[in-house]
């Protein structure tokens, strides 16, 4: 036998005894889970068990430990795996830093190239639109109607147009996301108007590209891997220092694959950049501006991607700035940090699950008698807008990145 | 009045005890302790193909032939591990092909391929945790088969063709008529009482303690004792098993196996009673120092714990361990002048069924019976046909990962334990969750597999075997032991401490690192809120002398 | 952005929460980071002060006896080490601090999830969740049960279906047969098990979703219902529960249960990790930001700045993020092996965030120690394992010593299970130890920002 022929043979025979061979990054992902006790405090935590139970969702130590551990030829254990919403609530509470999220996405991959058969079908859809546009979201098909459908919620929101800048270079790249470009454009809008009105010198992508995350979720590595790729070509076009973005998931994620690839650009969210970069007084004084057009009681819904993902201090520089903002008064919610629900890809397949997750934020909110729920990233935002539309709860929910603009945008007229 | 009673409740023994049911014996099996918790419970569970001793070509013939025979009575528990050696140098290229064309005349028959030589790239890709350095690597299968599932399927299957299996009792005198053997005495160690039972046919199959028993009627058995200690580490951390030679040349291994790794083996010959051995702190250093040159990361792996064992090797003097025969020999001892008793030395695990053949072949020539050997053909319990774990766990509304694992020690019989869910929904529930292994099956497995201790469990279930080693399932098991067996509740408490203690055996030789971790909160759940270090003292196990 | 908070407390397990929590009600500014849920989380909730001497089988009968002994036998406990006066041990001053330590939560913790009850004057016998009974101090208002021990008590164990933590009747067994061993009351015990699913199903059911099942109106009803039956059935004085009787609400549910059926209702002390100690770890968490302090979860302190003696620089990091704190004093609450402010290779036992010197329960160096040395052939003795006697040694100040006992800085401070020279688990004095030396570990950190010491 060939050499060729020979190392055929043995992946053969690995593939038949459902071994998939790991490579080194996917080891280290095992073996932090090695240092899992197996005390199950992340079981009191999980947002998911809370909601469904621990039938249902075995929960995060079942993972770490059950099903990791278990031999590939075990790996079936799709029921479970794909109902974890990546919050990382589990990975935060650990006393040895498990990290479990990323356990999940290794498994699923695991399942993804073993047993096709056991994804849910609506993840495949996400991973055959993120091959043909590069995108979540399936794009407009007409832009004319893309671009009146921004220009309506904008104008609803009191948020003043600027055009974009694309194939320019600057120092800083707004990244959007892909919620921001195809559906939640007002988030896009105003961050741009933000930018514009800070004087900060911005280019967008020549076009958006994903950064990969809902592809890792789902399953589907290698494709991940090349949008990772795709993107940090693209961003390497612009010359950009910097990068601004207004989505938590893309916060976290850009930061990781910016800092696998080497590239040096700094990654920040919005808040981040507006507080780190941008002068206080300066921000403070575009809100004066707009005092007194304006009252609101707000309560604060902090994005698992941002403070279990990205770093707790963000939501802390959140509260200086919306404490800034002149009319607004904060109410805290009891649940202010719990996952919304929308997160690992859940609600594609298991609404229902993701739905009884939100249930508890929906009822802290309530609770809060504010009128409206502020948070950084438009995947909470339209979660829990479903949600408190669906249980008849009359609280309006804003992007932070929209709920600052417009105040922005108040004191301008 | 038996015709056979087998000592020793082994691979061996127990295969023999099934054998000559099933040629129609009237066969009494007795255990001092539990099925398969000595010798066998401590080894890989390889069923080599005997190439380590290729020097034997008889025995690797052998070897090879039984491995064909178990893949077809007990494929249900059995598992390929497929073997990457790596090549650092010419010296060992060399004896690689020696290795290689020996390995290749039989793989045909054993439905394996030839051995497979690789380049660094592909060794790399199939196993990146190899150092780099390599030159080449050879691939070949092997199969493991897990060995504690094989002892108790034996033992089982001997009792439904009528065979008594008794464990927990020891053998404390055997008894001569006319320098015949008459009967054996042994003690009850559950009841506390002496019994006493007539046969014509003794079959000592005790491994390192066949001197022993062989004393007990006044004659000899010469074994050569030798300690083989693993280390066992959390989590498939290899792809692949990986052979590599030891600090002094000799050949080791880390084989990926269920859901460790198991790094061995030592070999030290031994005079220590095999009850007191633990592994000690230059065994473990041996293991990982040899290891590390092949694979680089394998100290930061963690250990769960190390486990050690005894090999009673044929009696050869003044060679090396490894030059001992692997062969096994039955010893008539009417050439003493004692007839009836027959002992067992060497032999391995995957010999267990092809030794009982043999000696089942001297008792019916012996007792004059016409019966043909059947054990070869026959399977074992639950081997008989594939089952659907995806619509069972659908069924029973079980998950399908506790399925996927019953299956691995159950084949078809998993349905018999997912029936018990029926009748108490709240069996359902997973008690160990490292494995998982479900309520339903710990009460099956008190029901119809005769453990008596949380540690017999153990083997049966591979309950607490995982990491956390039984942190979080010692008393939810005690409780379930206790309802089952009606247990004193002074020995229920005493049943965790004596689990846990067990346990502690193999964590203490390694301890560092995570297991330090993982102690302080068996400590704060079982001393500190439990109150067990105050409230369940358990009498000193033969390992925990001296303190 | 660079933080400057006057105090960072570096840990959040009772030990921190407390000492950033006295700190804060003096008006500093305390920034507490943590990874980890806390170890309080990791606990039964129950608080014990001390229950035993290491090595000895009769347990104290109240903590303050146990602290004249200890200071007595072991000058180098924390408790002996907090009592030190001029270069002598006062064991006054000790008890002084518990007290003033255990006044001081009580209060804080008298209208929280957790409230506490008990008092230094004896040690409660309290029934845990596998029958036996162990020494503590003080429990939370759902775990206290007068009249157990009574002659004509009648206590009923209630397990429920599916949940594999608390088996009621070979708990309830357990504990009759001590009770018959020791000749006391009570000399009738009964178990019942009840359907009690938060989730439509009787398998697999965890404690906590028990809990949480118990905090909703409905969950109260049922259960309220059901034991109401059982008791009037079988005439229970008592109702012994797993601890799963609510997060936010237990301590009022087990009020309303006890006046409902006229039994008293209580919960078990259960394994680690608990309920109780869920509700233990956010009732501090709470009491620590409603007094001001800012508390900063997932952030892993990794490395410290020290210019000559004084701690000027903490650098910690985020999942994503790196971030930088100029404290003015620090304390040290990072815990022992659990929580991995102390880590075991196989050859010593050493301080990773600073580098401080680790000690054996003797006192001698633990950098070369092999753990294994320092344990014993059986996991379960009277004198427990050395290796968790392990730890930092501290001064009088509780600040962290060098080897010549010199503070490594003065305005760095330790607390909790992190200090050298005792065993939790074998004197049944974890939380204790911690909430003292926390407590002390904060009027420290205030003497040192607001005077000098």
């Amino acid at each position: 036998m060939s050499e060729e022929e020979a190392y055929e043979f043995v992946m053969n025979t690995l593939r038949k005894e459902a071994i998939v061979p790991l490579d080194h990054e996917e080891i280290d992902i095992v073996r932090s889970i090695e240092k899992c006790m197996n005390c199950g405090s992340c079981i009191n935590l999980c947002p998911v068990v809370a909601a469904v139970g621990m039938d249902t969702f075995s929960g995060p130590r079942s993972i770490a430990i059950e099903l990791s551990r278990s031999t590939p030829e075990f790996w079936t254990s799709a029921n479970m795996i794909f109902l974890c919403t990546g919050c990382g609530t589990c990975r935060e509470n650990c006393p040895h830093d498990v990290d479990i999220p990323m356990i999940v996405n290794l498994l699923r991959w695991v399942i993804y190239k073993q047993r096709p058969e056991l994804i849910p079908k609506q993840l495949l859809e996400v991973q055959n639109r993120l091959e043909k546009h590069s995108l979540a979201f399936e794009p407009w098909e007409d832009i004319e109607d893309k671009n009146e459908s921004r220009d309506v919620r904008i104008e609803q929101l009191g948020i003043p147009f600027v055009k974009d800048r694309k194939g320019v270079k600057a120092e800083v790249l707004f990244y959007p996301g892909c919620q921001a470009e195809e559906r939640a454009q007002e988030v896009r809008e105003a961050a741009k108007y933000i930018l514009v009105r800070l004087e900060v010198d911005y280019c967008l992508l020549s076009e958006m590209s994903c950064c990969g995350l809902p592809a890792r979720l789902s399953g589907a590595k290698e494709l991940a891997r090349d949008l990772e790729k795709k993107l940090i070509s693209k961003i390497k076009e612009t010359g950009a220092k910097k990068i601004v973005t207004t989505c938590a998931g893309c916060t976290s994620s850009l930061s990781e694959i910016i800092e696998n690839s080497g590239v040096n650009v700094k990654v920040y969210h919005i808040i981040e950049y507006l507080m780190e970069e941008v002068d206080e007084a300066k921000l403070k004084l575009l809100f004066e501006r707009g005092r007194g057009t304006s009252e609101s009681t707000i309560t604060i819904h902090d994005p698992c991607h941002l403070i279990r993902h990205t770093s707790r201090m963000i939501m802390y520089y959140a509260s200086i700035i919306l404490r800034m903002i002149p009319g607004v008064s904060i109410k805290p919610s009891s649940a202010f940090d719990s996952c919304c629900g929308g997160g690992g890809m859940v609600g594609y397949h298991s609404p229902h699950v993701a739905s009884r997750v939100t249930e508890v934020n929906v009822k802290a909110i309530e609770r809060t008698g504010a009128e409206r729920v502020v948070t950084p990233c438009p995947l909470c935002t339209t979660q829990l807008e479903n949600e408190l539309f669906r249980s008849n709860v009359v609280v309006d929910v804003d992007d932070f990145t929209v709920f600052i603009a417009q105040q922005i945008a108040r004191g301008e007229r | 009045m038996f015709d056979v009673v087998v000592i020793g409740g082994g691979s061996t023994g127990t295969a023999v005890a099934r054998d000559c049911a099933m040629r129609g014996l009237k066969t009494l099996l007795i255990e001092r302790d539990d099925i398969a918790s000595a010798t066998v419970g401590t080894c890989a569970g390889m069923i080599s193909s005997g190439l380590k001793y290729m020097d034997e070509p008889e025995i690797v013939d052998l070897c090879s032939q039984e491995v064909v025979y178990f893949n077809k009575i007990a494929r249900h528990i059995i598992m390929k591990n497929p073997i990457l050696t790596p090549i650092f140098g010419m010296s060992d290229l060399s004896s690689g092909g020696n290795f290689a064309e020996e390995y290749s005349k039989r793989a045909a028959k054993r439905q394996v391929p030839p051995v497979l030589f690789l380049t660094p790239e592909d060794s790399l890709k199939i196993e990146p945790m190899l150092n780099p350095d390599l030159i080449a690597s050879l691939y070949f299968e092997e199969y493991f088969i897990n060995p504690f599932r094989l002892c108790i399927l034996q033992a089982q299957d001997a009792s439904v063709h009528g065979a008594e299996i008794r464990t927990y009792c020891e053998v404390v005198d055997i008894r001569l008529s006319n320098n015949e053997v008459k009967s054996v005495v042994f003690y009850d160690r559950v009841s506390g009482k002496k019994e006493e039972v007539s046969t014509r046919i003794i079959v000592n199959a005790t491994g390192p303690w066949a001197e022993r028993i062989a004393g007990l009627a006044g004659t000899n058995v010469e074994l050569r004792l030798n300690k083989g200690a693993h280390v066992i580490l959390d989590r498939r951390v290899v792809n692949v098993g990986v052979i590599a030679k030891a600090v002094d040349g000799r050949m080791i291994y880390l084989f990926p196996h269920e859901s460790t790794v198991l790094l061995g083996t030592t070999a030290i010959d031994t005079w220590e009673d095999p009850d007191t051995l633990v592994t000690s702190h230059d065994e473990i250093e041996y293991l990982l120092k040899s290891m590390e040159w092949v694979v680089p990361s394998i100290r930061k792996a963690r250990i769960i714990r190390t486990m050690e064992g005894v090999r009673p090797l044929i009696a050869e003097w003044k060679i090396p361990e490894g030059e001992v025969t692997r062969g096994y020999k039955i010893i008539d001892h009417s050439d003493e002048g004692v007839s009836g008793l027959l002992s067992f030395t060497g032999g391995k695990l995957v010999m267990c069924r092809r030794m009982a053949e043999d000696v089942t072949d001297v008792i019916c020539k012996k007792l004059d019976i016409q019966a043909t050997c059947e054990t070869h053909i026959r399977p074992l319990p639950g081997n008989d046909s594939d089952i659907d774990v995806v619509s069972l766990a659908k069924e029973y509304k079980v998950s399908q990962h506790v399925v996927e694992r019953m299956r691995t020690r159950r084949g078809t019989k998993t349905r018999d334990v997912l029936e018990l869910v029926r009748d108490h929904p709240e069996w359902r529930t997973t008690i160990c969750v490292c494995e998982p292994v479900i309520e339903a099956e710990i009460r099956y497995s008190i029901r119809n597999e005769y453990p008596r201790t949380i540690n017999d469990l153990r083997r049966r279930l591979r309950v607490g075997t995982g990491p956390c080693q039984g942190t979080n399932c010692t008393y939810k098991i005690a409780a379930i032991l206790s309802e089952e067996l009606n247990l004193g509740i002074a020995e229920t408490l005493i049943e965790m401490t004596r689990f846990l203690s067990e346990r502690w055996k193999g964590k203490r030789p390694p301890f560092r690192g995570d297991l330090l971790a993982q102690e302080e909160l068996v400590q704060a759940i079982y001393s500190c809120v439990g109150n067990l270090d105050r409230e369940a003292i358990h009498e000193p196990n033969p390992w925990e002398e001296g303190l | 952005m660079d933080l400057e908070p006057d105090v960072l407390v570096i840990g959040g397990g009772m030990a921190g929460l407390v000492a950033g929590t006295v700190a804060a009600q003096d008006g500093l500014d305390v920034l507490l980071i943590r990874r980890g849920q806390g170890s309080t989380a990791m606990s039964s909730g129950a608080i014990d002060i001390c229950g035993y001497m290491r090595g000895a089988t009769v347990h104290f009968e109240s903590p303050i006896e146990a602290i004249q002994t200890i200071t007595r036998v072991h000058p180098l406990h924390p408790y002996s080490i907090i009592a030190y006066d001029e270069g002598g041990i006062v064991p006054e001053k000790s008890i002084k601090y518990i007290k003033d330590a255990t006044n001081w939560l009580k209060k804080q913790l008298a209208r929280s999830i957790a409230a506490i009850e008990g008092d230094l004057s004896r040690n409660l016998m309290q029934l845990t969740q596998i029958g036996t009974t162990k020494p503590t101090c003080f429990v939370q208002g759902s775990m206290v049960h007068p009249g157990l021990y009574d002659n004509d008590s009648r206590p009923l164990f209630v397990g429920i279906r599916g949940h594999s933590d608390f088996n009621a009747a070979i708990t309830a067994n357990t504990f009759l047969q001590y009770r018959m061993d020791i000749d006391m009351a009570p000399r009738i015990v009964l178990n019942e098990m009840i359907d009690l699913s938060p989730h439509g199903r009787h398998h697999n059911i965890a404690s906590i979703e028990i809990a949480r099942f118990l905090d909703t109106e409905e969950g109260l009803e049922k259960i309220t219902s059901i034991l109401k039956n059982e008791v009037k059935r079988t005439g229970a004085t008592h109702v012994v529960l797993p601890a799963v009787l609510g997060i936010e609400r237990a301590i009022d549910n087990a009020k309303h249960l006890s006046k409902e059926t006229q039994a008293t209702v209580f919960e078990t002390l259960a394994f680690p990790p608990s309920v109780p100690g869920l509700r233990l770890q956010m009732a501090l968490d709470r009491i620590f930001q409603a007094s001001g302090g800012t508390l900063i979860l997932g952030h892993k302190a990794v490395s410290g700045v020290f210019k000559g003696e004084t701690l000027v620089e903490v650098k910690a990091s985020g999942p994503k993020r790196k971030i930088s704190i100029r404290p003015k004093a620090a304390v040290l609450a990072t815990g022992k092996f659990i929580s991995e402010g102390l880590l075991g290779s196989q050859k010593g036992v050493r301080e990773p965030l600073f580098g401080l010197v680790t000690v054996t329960g003797e006192f001698y160096d633990a950098s070369e120690e092999y753990p294994r040395r320092h344990t014993r052939p059986i996991p379960f003795t009277n004198r427990g394992h050395d290796i968790f006697q392990f730890g930092v040694p501290v001064d009088e100040n509780l600040r962290p010593v060098d080897y010549n006992g010199r503070a490594k800085a003065e305005n760095l401070f330790a607390a909790g299970a992190i200090i050298a020279g005792y065993d939790f688990s074998s004197e049944k004095s974890g939380l204790g130890v911690a909430l003292t030396t926390g407590y002390v570990a904060g009027e420290k950190v205030i003497r040192n920002i607001r005077s000098d010491i």
